[in-house]
């Protein structure tokens, strides 16, 4: 989808990037994890031609961006960052509908547009005719996303957009995103610093540091097989990070059945980290889950097997 | 200090000025023609003759003091009771002169003294600090009793209250040189301020976006404030007239070292100032991420403009375009001494031939032009920064 070509750039003398030379692919969330200063914002910066890289070609389906209008290019692209930026002086609504404007969509399409979009983020309808200034941070965010959305990119770039956000809204407009991935297949490029962020949302994971690639693969294979690359970045609790993604309702068609149950069981919504938790706290390797009624066992030790057979999925 | 201990002092002061016009021996003056002393009328004298309304006037002075000693009484209160003072005094002001004046000739008439005015200023203090009670200035309250008294003078004035008093003769006998005046005046600090507008915009977006330059216009906008109007006047008159001589069609247009371009040319470059610091304050206060995403979002720069920087610079951009206007207005009075119109003409017609009357209904006219201009703008931004949800 987006293919880097022994890109490089430097500011004067000081270089931001060293011979990229990196794929990312359609359809999935693509993240891009490095401490601050690593040249991940400026990779992302290069996708939509707000930088022009000083050597090198980026392509997009195949085609080279040199090649395409600035303009045509950056309104196909959605873009969301940490500070938002919403446009103080329009509402909601006009904030959301701004690229499809560009775009010169009629009317009707664009209200249809907000309003579907409004509904996927959870605004509720009465915030259209809300200004900026009356948003909390988690809500600016939601618009801020829609917004980015809006004219039905198949790109979206997000450079730490949840980065000034409460633990507690990044959690939850985290879960957002990946719902709506589920729905959408849209190709998202994600820049974040912070790992569990990265390990939660990543179909593929890049690592930056000192302006060059470090590695590309798929978080899994990053935690299990590059320990001591990822321990650079962190400490050592990124299996947790992992187990974090997955719910038991996601993993209970790899279970066996039991035929009854009578006692303390977990419920359906809990992440593979909160199991391993309670694990934890009550000293058993073995508790029994629900699901739809049915109850199974889940086992401390096929855990990480069943969270890495979900990964490949 | 508590705001309203503040506002109680300053109501104070109006009333010390009142009782200072009080005390004052020029309240009135009675005068046979425009030119001759007439016969000094204190404020005691104007009372005797009309006692039951200067008594009403006196003890509603009276309970309004009572009223601000008071805590808890609304000072909506207050101001209802001023305006309604106000509305008195002046009608009493013209009942006295339409009897004291007896032979109906065109040229006796009573003149408005320091006295009056010494009240009249006294009663406007009090009725503004009763709007500015609590901390918060009510601007829509001193607006509407402003527009009560307002029609309350004009209904006196349609009626004849006033016709014996010296300002109003003037404005009568002179009546179509006034109002070109009043005209000439508004439309030329009004084309001043637009044209400063228009420039202002341009150079403080362009120092906005180059930051080399931004302190050459700051440099050239302060530097033409700094020129005291007068003088600019005189220096401009011999390049121009030069000018004209040189290239006829330029005389075509009006342009030459006397008349309204000179004038023009000095109003524009003082509304430089305010004008380009405001806006170049409203462009740079415009968040950074704002820009960044109209950008990453595909507009052009034109459209950046129009769409995001101009709309949240407009704020900033209308204040300096006020403080422009109201000072143009201020300023335009010297357009009159190089035979650039307006009420300067008049005024400076006042002074040559001592008619204080003239001078004082030129200088009222102006004032009162001034503060109309400001509050309808005031009004507008205001407005604007409530309804985009600025505050």
């Amino acid at each position: 989808m987006i293919h880097f070509k022994n890109v490089s750039k430097a500011y004067g003398d000081h270089q931001v990037l060293k011979d990229i030379d990196v794929s990312i692919n359609k359809g999935e969330i693509t993240v891009i994890l490095g401490p601050s200063g690593c040249g991940k914002s400026t990779l992302l910066k290069l996708i939509n031609k707000t930088i022009l890289p000083d050597e090198g070609d980026i392509y997009l389906n195949k085609q080279n961006i040199r090649d395409i209008q600035d303009t045509t290019l950056k309104r196909s692209i959605g873009y969301a960052i940490q500070g938002v930026g919403l446009f103080p002086h329009m509402s909601v609504k006009e904030n959301i509908s701004t690229v499809p404007k560009l775009l010169k969509w009629d009317k009707r399409t664009i209200d249809n547009r907000v309003q579907a979009l409004m509904e996927m983020m959870e605004l509720p309808e009465t915030f259209s005719k809300k200004y900026p200034i009356h948003l909390s941070g988690g809500e600016a965010q939601r618009v801020g996303v829609a917004r980015a959305l809006a004219g039905n990119p198949e790109i979206l770039l997000m450079d730490e957009p949840f980065g000034a956000l409460d633990p507690i809204t990044r959690g939850k407009l985290q879960r957002k995103l990946l719902n709506i991935q589920k729905k959408l297949h849209k190709t998202i490029v994600f820049v974040t610093h912070d790992v569990s962020e990265a390990l939660l949302l990543a179909d593929e994971l890049i690592l930056m540091k000192d302006q060059s690639i470090l590695k590309k693969d798929h978080p899994y294979k990053i935690v299990t097989e590059a320990k001591a690359l990822l321990k650079t970045f962190t400490g050592g609790s990124f299996a947790f990070e992992l187990l974090e993604k997955f719910r038991i309702s996601d993993i209970v068609d790899q279970l066996t059945g039991l035929q009854d149950f009578d006692g303390y069981c977990l419920h359906e919504d809990i992440s593979l980290k909160e199991v391993v938790s309670e694990m934890i706290l009550q000293g058993k390797s073995q508790l029994t889950v629900r699901n739809n009624h049915q109850y199974y066992r889940l086992d401390f030790y096929s855990l990480m097997d069943l969270a890495k057979r979900k990964h490949y999925e | 200090m508590n705001h309203g201990k503040q506002y109680r002092i300053t109501t104070g002061m109006g009333l010390l000025l009142i009782l200072c016009g009080y005390l004052t021996n020029r309240f009135l003056i009675v005068k046979p023609n425009r030119i001759l002393e007439g016969t000094v009328i204190n404020m005691p004298a104007v009372i005797k003759d009309k006692p039951i309304l200067f008594t009403a006037f006196f003890l509603l002075l009276a309970g309004m003091i009572f009223i601000i000693s008071k805590e808890k009484i609304k000072w909506y209160f207050t101001s209802a009771v001023v305006t309604f003072v106000i509305i008195l005094f002046l009608y009493g002001v013209g009942l006295y002169s339409q009897e004291v004046i007896t032979d109906f000739t065109q040229v006796a008439r009573v003149s408005l003294s320091i006295g009056f005015w010494f009240v009249f200023l006294g009663l406007m203090i009090v009725l503004d600090s009763s709007c500015h009670y609590d901390g918060n200035f009510q601007v829509n309250r001193l607006i509407g009793f402003l527009g009560i008294i307002l029609f309350f003078i004009f209904v006196m004035l349609n009626q004849g209250y006033f016709d014996q008093i010296g300002i109003i003769k003037e404005m009568h006998i002179r009546n179509e040189q006034y109002w070109i005046a009043v005209k000439g005046h508004l439309l030329l600090s009004l084309i001043a301020s637009l044209m400063g507008l228009f420039i202002g915009v341009l150079l403080s977006y362009i120092g906005y976006k180059h930051k080399k330059y931004k302190k050459y216009f700051i440099l050239v906008s302060n530097g033409a404030q700094v020129i005291p109007t007068l003088s600019f006047l005189g220096l401009l008159m011999i390049p121009l007239t030069l000018l004209a001589k040189k290239y006829a069609f330029l005389k075509v247009l009006g342009i030459s070292g006397i008349g309204y371009f000179p004038a023009l040319i000095v109003l524009t470059s003082y509304t430089l100032l305010p004008i380009i610091n405001q806006s170049i304050t409203g462009f740079e206060t415009i968040s950074r991420d704002v820009i960044i995403s109209a950008e990453a979002m595909g507009m052009k720069p034109m459209e950046v403009f129009w769409r995001i920087e101009f709309p949240l610079a407009l704020p900033g951009i209308l204040s300096g375009f006020k403080i422009a206007l109201v000072q143009s207005t201020a300023n335009c009075i010297l357009a009159g001494l190089v035979g650039g119109g307006g009420l300067g003409a008049l005024l400076f017609l006042g002074l040559a031939q001592s008619a204080s009357d003239l001078v004082a209904l030129s200088a009222l006219t102006v004032v009162m032009m001034a503060m109309i201009l400001n509050g309808i703008l005031s009004v507008v931004i205001g407005s604007m920064k409530k309804r985009k949800g600025f505050i």
